[in-house]
This record gives C-alpha cells, sequence and structure tokens, in this order.
C-alpha cells in the first residue's frame, strides 16, 4: 500500500495554554512494499508522525491518504476500523500491552476484534506465532510467563495476525542485546519480503538505515527536513552532524580514512560497501 | 593494588526459577578499575551486581565490599560503598523534581540541610544538569533522567559505581552524554571504581575489563582486546562482533590483505592506511 | 473533552498566587470553601463572585480559560442542582407528578447548590492551577504536622503522597500508549453499550497494572539502594518559607468572612 502526507499539520491541545506544534507542513510519499526509515531526535515528531499512519491521531488540517483511504480532520471514528486494520502498528516496547491468559488468545485478540470468526482468529493467531518464529508449545502458556524477547515477539504476532498490508515499527528492537536485535531485523526483512509488506521504520539505529531502508525520512522540530534514499541522506556528513545525528558505523570509518588520502565515489554505508569500495587502494592478499 | 570488591562462589536461584540464576561465582574488583560485564539478556548479569548491593538475598557464597563482609547486619554499611544506577530512567526517579531527585540519598542520610543544598547543586553542575533543578521528571528525556540519577549517586560519592544497563533504554545522543559524565568522573580527584553492565561494544571498550556471563556461570575474564578478538566466544553469548572485525571479514570476502590479529577501529585505520601507502 | 478540563491541572507561572506558600493557599481555599456555606442573600453572592473574581485576575490566566474549563464539570453541578429542585419539598408548589415536584423552597435550594457549587469548584481549580503537586504535598503534610503527637505517620504520608503525584504524568503515558495500541488492534474504547465499553477496559487495565507492579518494584529497590530505611532520622531538602503576602492573604479571608457574615443580615 503506498502512503502520502499531503501538507499535513497537527497541533496538539489547540486553544489552551498546553497548545503544541505537533507536526507542520509534513509532505512525502511512501511506494508500496517500500521500506521507509524515519529518524530525528527524541521529540522530533516522529512519533505524532507515525500516529497518523493509522488515523490515531488526524491531521488539524492537510490529507493523509493509505492506499484509497483519505485520513483528513473531517474522518469520524466509525470510518476508522479498516485503516486501523490494514495499518498494523507495533509500539515501543510492544509487551507492555498484554493481557490475556494464554499466548495464542492474546495474538487472536486483533482479528477477532476485526471480525473474524473464532476459527479464523485462531488459525491466523498460529500462522503470526509461526511467523514471528514462537514454538507451538508457547501457545497455551500464558505470555507472562516467557522472557522479555518472546513476550516482545508475542506482541509483534499481534499485530501481523491481522494481516496488515502497512507495518510501522516504533524502535521495535529497543533494550534487546545485540543478538536479539540482529535477528529481529532479519526478521522483519523476511516478512517484508514473504507477505509484501510496506515498512516504516522509526529508529535511532543509523546501522540499521543503512542495512535495511530504501528511503529515509528525517524529521526535526515537528518538521519533515529531509527525505531520500540513505546514500541521499548520509552523503553530507557535515549536515548529518548538525542535525546531531550519527553516521552509520561504516560511514564514520569511511570518512576516517578519506582524511588518510582514501578515495570513495559515493560514501560507504555498510562494511560490505566499503570493502568494495577498497578494492584497488589495497593490496591483495597473499602478494 | 587494593582489592575492593571480592565475590566467592556466589550462587542464587529465585525461588520460583528451575535453575540457579548465578552459578559458583568468583571474581575481584580492584579500587579504581572500570569493569564491564557483558553477556545476553537473562544471563545473570543484573543479579550478579543486585546481589552486590544486598538487594538479592543470596544463601551461599560469600561478598566482601570494602573490607566489609556482605550480611543482614552489614548492608547499609555496604550500600554507602556502592551506587547504582538502573536501567529504566522512569523507575528510579523518586523526587518530584530534578533536585529532590538527587537530595533523596542525602535526606536518608540525615545530612544537614545547607551542606544538601550544597552537594546537589554540586552534583547537578558534575552532570550538567543545574540549570534544570526545578523540573519535573516528565519534562526530561531518558538521557537526562539518568544524568540526574547519576548526579543522586554522585552527591553520596561512593566509591563503587554500578550501572545496571543504564544506557540501553537511551538513544544514541543520550547513551554518550552518560558516558562522558562517566568518563569525566574517572578523572576527577573521587576516580570512583565502575562496574557497568552493557551489551554495547563502544562502551565496554572503555573498561579495563570484561567479565563475561552466559547462563549464569562466568566464562571468561579478560582485556576488551582479548575479549574482542574471540569471535566464538562473542557469538556464543550474543554479542555483536567489533566493527574492525565485521570489516576485516568483509576485505576477506574482497580478496584483500587483512591483519592477522585483531585490531581496534582506529589501529585497522592505521593499519589501512600502512597497506594503502605501499600500494 | 476531558483534555479541556482544567480541575487537577498545574500551569507554571510567576503570579502573584504562584508565589504564595502553598500552606497559605490551603488555609485560603479551605477556608473560602467552607464560608461558601454561609451565603445567603444575593449581595453575599455578589461578594464571594467579586472575590474569586479578584483571585481569578490574580493567577495570571484568562477567563475564558476558567470558563471553559469548567465547562466539562458543569453538567455534574446543573444535574445536582436539578435533583435539588425536583426532591425538596416546602413552601410553593408550583408543580407536582408522583414524588417530584417544584416548590419555592426547591428553587431556593437549588441555586443556593449550583452557585455554592460553582464557587467551590472555581476555588479548587485556581488552587491546582497555581500549585505544583509536589508543592500541595508538602503544604498539606506541614498542617497535617501536629497529628505526629497522636503517631500518625506523617513523614511517611507525605512522602507516599509525593511519589504517588510523580508518578501519575508516568502513568497517564503509560495508559495513553496501551490504549493507542489496543485501539491499533481494533478496540474501540467509545463505541458499543455498557458490556462492550467495559470489555473493552480490560486489555487496558491488565498491562496498566502489571505496568505499575513492575515500576513499582523497580522504585522500592532504587529506593532501597539509595539508603532509604523509613522516614527516620531523614533531613529535609525542601522546606516551606513564610512570606508577608502568605499572612496578608489570611488576613484578607478572614476580612471577606467578617464582610460575608455583616452582608447576611442585611
Amino acid at each position: 500500500m503506498a502512503i502520502t502526507f499531503d501538507h499535513v499539520n497537527y497541533m496538539y491541545q489547540p486553544n489552551s495554554p498546553f497548545e503544541a506544534v505537533g507536526l507542520s507542513d509534513v509532505s512525502f510519499t511512501v511506494p508500496s512494499e517500500s521500506f521507509t526509515a524515519i529518524i530525528g531526535h527524541t521529540g522530533s515528531g516522529k512519533s505524532t508522525l507515525v500516529q497518523h499512519l493509522n488515523g490515531l491521531l488526524k491531521p488539524t488540517s492537510g490529507t493523509v491518504t493509505v492506499d484509497d483511504f483519505q485520513l483528513t480532520a473531517k474522518t469520524t471514528n466509525k470510518h476508522l476500523k479498516s485503516l486501523h486494520q490494514h495499518v498494523g502498528m507495533v509500539f515501543q516496547f510492544p509487551e507492555n500491552q498484554l493481557f490475556d491468559q494464554t499466548v495464542e488468545r492474546d495474538i487472536a485478540f486483533g482479528p477477532l476484534n476485526f471480525g473474524f470468526t473464532n476459527e479464523e482468529a485462531m488459525s491466523l493467531a498460529h500462522q503470526a506465532a509461526h511467523d514471528v518464529g514462537l514454538p507451538d508449545e508457547l501457545l497455551k502458556r500464558s505470555p507472562f510467563e516467557l522472557s522479555g524477547g518472546q513476550m516482545r515477539r508475542v506482541a509483534i504476532a499481534g499485530v501481523l495476525a491481522s494481516q496488515p498490508r502497512v507495518l510501522v515499527l516504533d524502535e521495535p528492537t529497543a533494550g534487546l542485546d545485540p543478538r536479539g536485535r540482529a535477528e529481529m531485523m532479519a526478521m522483519f526483512a523476511k516478512l517484508k519480503a514473504d507477505q509484501h509488506l510496506t515498512v516504516i521504520l522509526v529508529t535511532h539505529q543509523m546501522d540499521d538505515v543503512a542495512d535495511y531502508a530504501d528511503q529515509a525520512l528525517v524529521m526535526a522540530h515537528s518538521n519533515l527536513i529531509k527525505a531520500g534514499t540513505p546514500a541521499e541522506i548520509f552523503a553530507d556528513p557535515e549536515w548529518v552532524k548538525a542535525q546531531q545525528l550519527a553516521l552509520p558505523t561504516a560511514a564514520n570509518f569511511a570518512q576516517h580514512l578519506v582524511t588518510r588520502g582514501f578515495e570513495f565515489d559515493s560514501l560507504p554505508l555498510t562494511a560490505e560497501q566499503l570493502a568494495i569500495q577498497l578494492r584497488g587502494q589495497l593490496p591483495k592478499e597473499g602478494r | 593494588m587494593t582489592k575492593i570488591i571480592s565475590v566467592d562462589d556466589l550462587s542464587y536461584q529465585y525461588p520460583d526459577a528451575d535453575r540457579p540464576t548465578l552459578n559458583h561465582i568468583s571474581f575481584e574488583i580492584n579500587a579504581g578499575e572500570w569493569v564491564a560485564i557483558v553477556g545476553h539478556n537473562g544471563s545473570g548479569k543484573s543479579t550478579l551486581v543486585r546481589a552486590l548491593d544486598g538487594l538479592i538475598d543470596f544463601k551461599s557464597g560469600t561478598v566482601t565490599v570494602a573490607g566489609t563482609k556482605l550480611s543482614p547486619e552489614s548492608v547499609w554499611l555496604v550500600r554507602e560503598h556502592i551506587g547504582m544506577v538502573f536501567q529504566n530512567p522512569d523507575n528510579q526517579f523518586v523526587g518530584a523534581t530534578v533536585a529532590d531527585d538527587v537530595a533523596f540519598g542525602l535526606e536518608n542520610a540525615g545530612v544537614p540541610r545547607p551542606e544538601m543544598q550544597k552537594r546537589v547543586q554540586e552534583a547537578l553542575e558534575a552532570v550538567d544538569m543545574w540549570q534544570f533543578a526545578e523540573r519535573e521528571p516528565s519534562r526530561l528525556s531518558g538521557g537526562q533522567k539518568q544524568r540526574v540519577a547519576l548526579a543522586g549517586i554522585i552527591a553520596m560519592n561512593p566509591s563503587i559505581i554500578v550501572l545496571d544497563e543504564a544506557t540501553s533504554m537511551l538513544d544514541p545522543h543520550g547513551r554518550q552524554t552518560v558516558l562522558s559524565v562517566l568518563q569525566h568522573l574517572r578523572r576527577s580527584n573521587q576516580a570512583p571504581t565502575i562496574l557497568s553492565i552493557t551489551h554495547d561494544l563502544s562502551e565496554a571498550a572503555q573498561a579495563q575489563r570484561l567479565l563475561v556471563m552466559d547462563n549464569g556461570q562466568l566464562i571468561s575474564e579478560g582485556t576488551p582486546r582479548a575479549i574482542f578478538s574471540d569471535e566464538q566466544l562473542l557469538e556464543s553469548t550474543g554479542l555483536d562482533l567489533p566493527f574492525s572485525t565485521k570489516l576485516s571479514q568483509q576485505l576477506a570476502k574482497q580478496g584483500l590483505v587483512t591483519p592477522k590479529q585483531y585490531l581496534t577501529d582506529d589501529e585497522l585505520e592505521d593499519w589501512l592506511w600502512q597497506s594503502h601507502l605501499t600500494m | 473533552m476531558l483534555e479541556q478540563l482544567t480541575l487537577g491541572r498545574y500551569i507554571p507561572g510567576h503570579s502573584w498566587l504562584h508565589r504564595l506558600d502553598p500552606r497559605a493557599k490551603l488555609v485560603l481555599a479551605c477556608y473560602f470553601i467552607v464560608i461558601a456555606f454561609l451565603t445567603t442573600n444575593w449581595l453575599t453572592y455578589v461578594l464571594m463572585f467579586a472575590f474569586i473574581g479578584g483571585v481569578i485576575f490574580l493567577t495570571g490566566l484568562s477567563f475564558s480559560y476558567f470558563v471553559r474549563g469548567i465547562g466539562p464539570l458543569i453538567w455534574l453541578i446543573v444535574f445536582t442542582a436539578i435533583l435539588q429542585l425536583l426532591f425538596t419539598p416546602g413552601g410553593h408548589i408550583y408543580w407536582h407528578w408522583g414524588i417530584l415536584m417544584i416548590t419555592s423552597t426547591g428553587i431556593q435550594t437549588s441555586t443556593a447548590v449550583f452557585l455554592r457549587f460553582l464557587l467551590i469548584i472555581t476555588m479548587a481549580t485556581v488552587l491546582t492551577l497555581t500549585t505544583a503537586p509536589l508543592a500541595i504535598a508538602d503544604g498539606v503534610e506541614a498542617l497535617l504536622r501536629p497529628l505526629r503527637v497522636i503517631h500518625f505517620p506523617v513523614a511517611q504520608t507525605a512522602l507516599m503522597l509525593s511519589v504517588a503525584l510523580r508518578f501519575v504524568p508516568t502513568l497517564l503515558d503509560e495508559a495513553q500508549t496501551i490504549m493507542n495500541a489496543q485501539r491499533a488492534r481494533g478496540v474501540e474504547f467509545n463505541n458499543g453499550g455498557l458490556i462492550k465499553r467495559l470489555r473493552a477496559i480490560v486489555p487496558l487495565l491488565i498491562p496498566l497494572f502489571v505496568g505499575a507492579i513492575g515500576r513499582a518494584d523497580d522504585l522500592a529497590t532504587a529506593m532501597e539502594s539509595r539508603g532509604y530505611q523509613g522516614a527516620t532520622n531523614r533531613t529535609r531538602y525542601r522546606v516551606l518559607k513564610w512570606h508577608n503576602a502568605d499572612t496578608i492573604a489570611v488576613v484578607v479571608i478572614l476580612v471577606l468572612n467578617v464582610v460575608l457574615v455583616v452582608l447576611r443580615h442585611m
């Protein structure tokens, strides 16, 4: 599903002393089945932006279009349900939303709310549990008995079970150890390919942006300040630094090499790209 | 060198667990040392540091902190030596404002008010948060809250600071600000012993020594260089490979020369430069 | 709707009222609420409303903000007043049906209930808008201090109150996040009949409780590691200072009381 933001503004608690700008004139397009990363500081408007993707917030002015669904200030809550189903949201620390007595029932909760029969919901739940790599023997257990990493997978399965076409991930790997992070990112990449999902990832991990994203949106002070491919975003290291953002590890390392007389056609973003670009600048093994 | 922490044959099993969380652990830490504990989630790191502070009631083994053997009678004395910063910035913020939170430990110790005011200000200045003294926690970022937690500990001037994954819930900027406070503290006159639990390799690299935990056991210890050069160990304990190792692997894939032993990122940069010059 | 509600909120500021000692403000607000019940004739109401108008002026906040902020509560007040109106016997009966009636006494009492309620809610709103929750907790502690004589745990109660207040915004944030997560999973919190709505609350309440218990556990550990051994032998960082302005405020409310009593008999 393609997504378009057209001059979207959002105001928190308008006409009160607590009034605050959430989004200011944000416009962009996310192509169907692409992987988009949203980066920026805490409080830059990233969370406000993603809450518009499935109508948890409605624009104060402007239009959000998801496939053929249009979300404006006038959209009534009744019409939001299909949007909720088609845009799955994995919030930060999603394990904090688990509540049901068994893993199976917690995962089936979404499908049941969206009107699937009990049988269908259970079958969807089992499929989703399988997709996130939860062993069958956990399905009848209480979600509160599981380890932190397993609980997070249950919560993610709970979102996938409703068969969303768009998957929004808000820092899905926060608090995991490095192996858990790598496994989870690989899982999202596989889900995206297998189920033809459009993925939107909010992250502080620039290496994930370099490794997975087709395009990135940079937010600052409620504004969208840059949009483009990761290569375009990180092409100007000075600008990146001025925004108090980091470079991917490989790009940062390459920057150091540039000062030592190495030359790169474009700034390499991953260790692999860097190694490829170092061909011809280093002796071959065994010489 | 004087030992400030000695742990001897420490074991602990949570009441409802089917296997021990800490399994015959022994190690020593010197005064003024910076030691990082690494290992995957659930390997027993947090339980271990909680045992040092008498926050879990272990039955087997001994813990000695600054010459005092930990026991129900000595626990408050031991806690005076140790300041702990925990993982979740929200859940350890006791005070209703920044200054109140920093003062909490001092209030507990019965420090007179004029002295308290002085120490609160000094501690907040040390973490660069004095201008936020009257702020409420809900209006602070995670990194700012963790710096306030550090200030609360600096104000008490303990000889040991324990960080229980204190940076794992922070964004990179927040993490950096907390780490630079620690580095600054290391250079100060107090120079406390630091014991930090972390997954972050760049954070672990700043320690003088690493303790590696897996499945409740201390499976390895050594300098960051020694641990980082052991790829198998890193992978089996769920840790990331250092960037220099990843790049060396990619260079080998391209058929290019690679260093014969583990190098830090800076060393690899030098090494690549030298190789480049020989072309 | 609830976003507009102002009772219980604090807006940081530096007005004369903001700077008053919380003890003075608590005494002032409580005293005002008590003497609100001394109102009898229109003169006393004019006096009290003029006074509260002056107090609102001193907050430095706009009148319209108060009007909109009290808006959501006006129906509660109207409802209470209507009950009074329909169930109070006495005086001239204008209308009756079964046990319901409208009488001259009923009109008088319901008007009184309406106006007094309005005075009380406005005053309570002024108190919370201009006094930080922590300051209110400090003020309550100071005013409760004499109860130590009867072994009432004043210091523990105060710490409990201040920690509770400290966690209110955190838990509200968490509730909002969980609600969003469950709405994204198809829960409709504001739709359907009573049973459906109550059922929708379960997926909110359980995670909220589980989270709060986890937080409490973490907090207890953190407090213990920072040397908290109960309230004995603790010193205090925050102390309250009584200024001349506070004495003036108390004198003003006493004068108001005297004038009110005089007007009652006019």
